[in-house]
């Protein structure tokens, strides 16, 4: 402290009244300090001082205009270049590892990753990822991908899913495809709206492939299958060959029959195809209450369809789907 | 000097239970970007980064969050930073960083020209300042006012210096290590700071017609 006492006195306001300090009244969320900490420390930003920025700054200037300049003859050459993947974290813990390190990511900004490595979501986390024009995925909670082949730009783009689930949002583009690998199938999309879930169950893991929109392949050890808007897929066990396939139907809205029907039998050919409908749309309804966050809708929904229809074939990826949400709910309380 | 003692417990992720990690470790882990090394740093200095923010800005709402964060941003910048430091006392570092970033907060408000309109350290500041009544209440409050105005208009190094000198207390040798200078530049700059409050005080004094 100053020996002034002028200069005290000055101070005063500041050097005094420090037990009167209030308690932390403000909430600080350290999580979101931390992963901000982590990415400052990982960005490359850093190695610069305030003269190298000015020189990178000006060379930055000069490398646009060159790019400029030689992208537009390099594009027309049709040489291939490996553009970032963009990455969102919308919620939770959302970690990149493009190498031997992890990084956080910081939710609600892009980063743009190169197109390797892994991508992995914690327990309610969830990103969007968006690879060039045209391909959308939405990486739900507890989940793994790999993005070494999700190359913005090469004819054929692949998404390995480790565990969890994916939604991805696909136009098409003639000539190109993309597709969802797990260890049990390969889903082809046809330029379209789709889920792929990995549900590592007790008995094994298994693959569920559910469509919204347009159309998909899904190619598996016992051969291929097409799944189109509102149907689904399921493998009973990624270790075996997989079992149920939802053929395709013709569309026939009809209300869900109520609890005191008769079970549908279990052969998908013989099943009445008002029955699936109303399954699959049961199944759908609960998924996409759930990925909107209305769990307790998504209970209902899952609830709904085992209660009518405890033979499904879509009655284990419902119990799955319905324990995972429980899950969630009860971990909110 | 030997090895450094343990200072706090940090959950590693890849182990199961608490781990008592040093500050050498968790400055390694930090400059190698690992998360459970941050998360250690944030527990370590958290109670003295908001401490000093608190004391200075005598504030908790509005931006308060921002800040804290903008702290440890710089923290962990400086760290990693090209001109590595051979930090002897990380919490009186970390305060003065903390002092930085808070200054820089009253320089901005300044700058806004809501440094008396905003009410961060106006009402809710006077509360915190003992006055017997409402005269000299409003008095404290002024004195306030007026104080950080000055800090954040004068010479930023000098600021800071009073700020950790005469606010925060830190020995002058801790302050020029913290500063990167001599502590006779130290000196100098806290010397020339209580000057530049003297003149700025009688020029107050002096539009106020005392």
């Amino acid at each position: 402290m100053s020996t002034d006492p002028k200069v005290q006195e000055l101070l005063s306001p500041l050097t005094g009244a420090t037990g009167a300090l209030p308690s932390r009244r403000f909430h600080v969320d350290k999580d979101a300090i931390v992963s901000r900490m982590v990415e400052v420390s990982l960005t490359r930003e850093r190695r610069f001082g305030a003269r190298a920025r000015v020189g990178a700054a000006l060379a930055l200037a000069a490398s646009l205009a060159l790019a400029t300049w030689g992208g537009a003859a390099w594009w027309k050459r049709g040489s291939t270049i490996r553009p970032g993947i963009e990455v969102v974290a919308l919620r939770g813990n959302v970690l990149a590892s493009p190498g031997a390190k992890s990084r956080g990511l910081s939710l609600g900004e892009p980063t743009t990753l190169s197109p390797e490595g892994a991508l992995e979501t914690s327990k309610n986390g969830r990103a969007r990822i968006k690879a060039g024009v045209g391909l959308e995925v939405e990486l739900l909670e507890n989940s793994k991908i790999s993005l070494d082949q999700l190359d913005a730009v090469g004819v054929s783009r692949m998404l390995r899913l480790e565990r969890g689930s994916v939604r991805c949002v696909i136009e098409h583009q003639p000539g190109r495809t993309f597709s969802v690998v797990t260890r049990a199938a390969r889903v082809i999309d046809v330029g379209t709206t789709f889920s792929v879930s990995v549900d590592n169950a007790e008995s094994g893991p298994r693959t569920f492939v559910h469509v919204e929109e347009g159309e998909v392949l899904v190619k598996f050890a016992g051969g291929e299958s097409r799944i189109t808007a509102a149907q689904s897929w399921t493998s009973e066990s990624e270790s075996s060959k997989p079992a149920g396939v939802a053929q395709p139907q013709p569309v026939s809205v009809a209300p869900a029959e109520p609890s005191s029907s008769p079970v549908p039998r279990r052969d998908l050919v013989k099943r009445r195809p008002e029955t699936l409908e109303a399954e699959t749309k049961l199944l759908r309804t609960g998924l996409a209450s759930e990925q909107k966050g209305d769990l307790q809708g998504a209970a209902t929904a899952f609830e709904t369809l085992l209660a009518r229809y405890p033979e499904s074939q879509l009655a284990s990826d419902a119990r799955a789907a319905l324990s995972r949400v429980k899950g969630r709910l009860e971990s909110s309380k | 000097m030997g090895a450094p003692k343990a200072e706090i417990i940090a959950l590693h992720p890849k182990e199961s239970g608490p781990i008592p990690l040093s500050q050498a470790a968790i400055l390694a882990g930090v400059v190698a970007g690992e998360r459970w090394a941050h998360a250690a740093l944030y527990d370590q200095l958290y109670p003295v980064v908001t401490r000093t923010l608190e004391k200075i800005l005598r504030d908790s709402s509005g931006d308060y969050e921002d800040l804290v964060q903008v702290s440890f941003e710089r923290i962990v910048r400086t760290l990693i930073g090209e001109r590595r430091l051979t930090v002897v006392n990380l919490s009186a570092w970390a305060s003065s960083i903390a002092a930085h970033v808070a200054l820089d907060a009253l320089r901005g408000r300044a700058r806004e020209r809501r440094l008396f309109e905003r009410g961060s350290f106006g009402t809710s500041a006077v509360e915190r300042v003992a006055a017997p009544s409402l005269e000299r209440q409003l008095e404290a409050r002024q004195q306030l006012e007026w104080l950080l105005h000055t800090l954040a208009t004068m010479n930023a190094d000098q600021a800071r210096t009073v700020l950790l000198h005469d606010v925060l207390g830190h020995r002058l040798s801790e302050i020029a290590s913290i500063m990167g200078v001599t502590a006779a530049a130290a000196q100098r700059r806290l010397s020339r700071g209580h000057q530049e409050l003297l003149r700025h005080a009688a020029r107050r004094s002096l539009k106020e017609g005392k």
